[in-house]
């Protein structure tokens, strides 16, 4: 389910942007320009969905560090996500008449809420709070759905919304299309009131809806710091992969105990290290684990994770983030700063072919990052004549495509400071 | 006195191919063997690695798919346009593209193995129609290119291809599988 475009207002360093995504994003900026506050954003929805918004404001801070210095109360905190489902067609009514059946196929849809904070404190009302499902309906042969031919009836729409905390629907059916609304939205999902300061996409009232279940709260943002793993991993710990990789032993103990997923592994890992002999995960005195790694150098000796390189630890996390973690949408916060250059241009693949299945953004100041990205996956974020963070993209600009048609590589312009022309 | 090789090839999938497959091949005969890709170093650049290779008087191996390129020749014309330092008999044409050679090289066994179908050539095999055929198993494409070269037989790739049989002759390489001296 990829995000297909953002837009913030008033959310720290952002006084209002429209951001188109693709499945694979590289987003880049000088220090400050907002890099990390537009990860933010992904950040706030994760934690509204895993946490509730009252948590995810203090996560983040509080309204003082959430909303933008400058705007502060007088506009609203909005955020809009418009995203495209999988393509995942589902049997609406299989009662139809004369052999048919209605299916349903989810379109683009968008979440969005609005908060106004009040002038001191973190104190705050929702004044806007909406899911809008897009889907299109078809009637189809009732013993091969799916793979006859369908004759589309109409698209139609989804509106959740909750105003001051009670839950509303409203269903737009196309025309000639055999459905009530009560067919879609049965009774007992109606007249629901949410708790106070309550957002919809914390509750279940969202979840039970197509393609909406289940996705803010598994967005993975991964900050890899290579030196926990070499600490070792408690026995005892979940099985995906921590944010900052401090499992990484935990999490390699689990593909090494499927031998379908230690073969993929073990390719993948030996198509950018090609000097990894073999890999393994030993106990430590019952209560920790630790990563080992045979080199083909030394066939005798494995070395412990304490006496790999940065480098190294850093591509065991990658692969695992980006080709064994089920996420739909990751985020790898420089990911290149422990890796040679040479090597980066092969973990660039991985990352576009691993974003056929998971969308995936990278922050970066590395050129060798910018000099193997397509001009078109590239963000770049500076700020404008008054100070709010900007993102743009350099593929749309005349002047960066001209330059590139000359033969001066992208990265000489990231690094001269012309990408922003 | 050995010298170095240097193989300049357009990509990751030619690094993968040419590191795993052919420099163990020609490794003995040279001081070091680099793989040099160049599809991302602007081409000024490359005829300048050129020009030094030769002025080292290090041997280079120039490798580049033919594209759309009519033949060899016209292929080859266009790197002359482009790399003023390059010799015609350092230059090797892919065709049509690299995936075609990782192709070449499944022995039946391999070919069964991924239920894939045999073809009696590979020359006319894109990168599009090796994707087609990568089999439902392999959820990465870097995962199936790696595990076709465990089991890549030059020998076998050589009778599928024309443009790797005429690499493989040129430079004299010979089969592992024959030669078990060059495995060790």
């Amino acid at each position: 389910m990829p995000i297909k475009r953002v837009h913030i207002e008033n959310f720290k360093s952002f006084s209002a942007i429209d951001v188109e995504l693709s499945r694979f994003s590289v987003v880049i900026g000088s220090n400050a320009a907002g890099k990390s506050n537009f990860i933010s954003v992904f950040r706030f929805l994760h934690d509204i969905a895993r946490h509730g918004v009252v948590n995810a404001i203090a996560m983040q801070g509080g309204a003082d560090y959430l909303r933008n210095a400058t705007i502060g109360n007088e506009r609203d905190l909005v955020v809009q996500v418009t995203y495209e489902p999988d393509n995942a067609e589902e049997i609406l009514d299989r009662t139809g008449t004369g052999g048919s059946v209605l299916e349903v196929r989810s379109c683009e849809s968008s979440y969005e809420f609005a908060l106004h904070f009040n002038a001191n404190g973190d104190g705050f009302s929702i004044v806007r709070d909406q899911l809008l499902i897009g889907c299109e309906i078809s009637s189809c042969k009732k013993d091969s759905p799916r793979k006859g031919k369908n004759t589309v009836i109409g698209r139609g729409s989804i509106r959740v919304s909750s105003e001051k905390g009670d839950v509303q629907y409203a269903v737009d059916i196309p025309e000639g299309c055999a459905l009530a609304e009560n067919d879609i939205i049965p009774l007992f999902f109606r007249g629901k009131k949410l708790p106070e300061r309550t957002l919809l996409l914390e509750t279940f009232y969202g979840n039970p809806l197509p393609h909406f279940e289940k996705f803010f709260d598994r967005i993975a943002i991964y900050d890899i710091d290579p030196k926990l793993p070499k600490k070792g991993a408690v026995i005892t710990g979940k099985r995906e992969l921590d944010e900052n990789a401090g499992n990484l032993a935990l999490v390699v103990k689990n593909i090494l105990e499927d031998p379908e997923k230690k073969r993929k592994f073990s390719n993948l890992l030996r198509d950018v290290l090609p000097f990894v002999d073999d890999f393994s995960v030993r106990k430590f005195m019952d209560v920790s684990l630790i990563l080992t790694m045979r080199e083909r150098y030394a066939k005798s000796r494995d070395l412990p994770a304490s006496s790999l390189s940065d480098g190294t630890i850093a591509i065991f996390a990658m692969i695992i983030a980006l080709y064994f973690e089920e996420k739909p949408f990751i985020i790898i916060e420089e990911p290149v700063s422990h890796i040679h250059p040479f090597l980066i241009a092969r973990l660039m693949r991985m990352m576009k072919e691993a974003s056929q299945k998971k969308q995936v953004m990278i922050t970066t100041h590395s050129t060798e990052v910018v000099k193997h990205a397509a001009l078109d996956d590239i963000l770049l974020i500076s700020r404008d004549s008054e100070g709010f963070s900007i993102i743009s993209r350099p593929g749309d600009r005349e002047e960066v495509r001209t330059f590139l048609a000359n033969e001066i590589g992208i990265e000489e312009l990231y690094v001269q400071n012309l990408l922003g022309l | 006195m050995k010298k170095r090789l240097y193989i300049l090839v357009e990509g990751e999938d030619d690094v993968r191919f040419f590191g795993r497959i052919i420099k163990p091949l020609v490794t003995s005969r040279y001081d070091s063997v680099e793989l040099l890709p160049y599809a991302s170093i602007r081409r000024a650049k490359v005829n300048n690695f050129i020009r030094g290779m030769a002025e080292m008087k290090n041997d280079y191996i120039f490798v580049a798919d033919i594209d759309t390129e009519r033949s060899v020749r016209d292929k080859k014309q266009l790197l002359y346009h482009w790399y003023s330092n390059i010799s015609g008999g350092n230059i090797v044409i892919v065709i049509m593209e690299i995936e075609s050679w990782y192709y070449a090289g499944l022995p039946d066994e391999a070919l069964q193995k991924f239920g894939l179908p045999s073809l009696p050539s590979t020359d006319k095999l894109t990168k599009e129609d090796f994707n087609a055929l990568i089999p439902p198993a392999f959820d990465s494409r870097i995962d199936f290119m790696f595990e076709i070269l465990k089991s890549f037989s030059p020998a076998t790739a050589a009778r599928h291809n024309q443009s790797f049989k005429f690499f493989f002759d040129r430079y004299h390489l010979e089969d592992p599988a024959d030669h078990p001296a060059i495995l060790s």
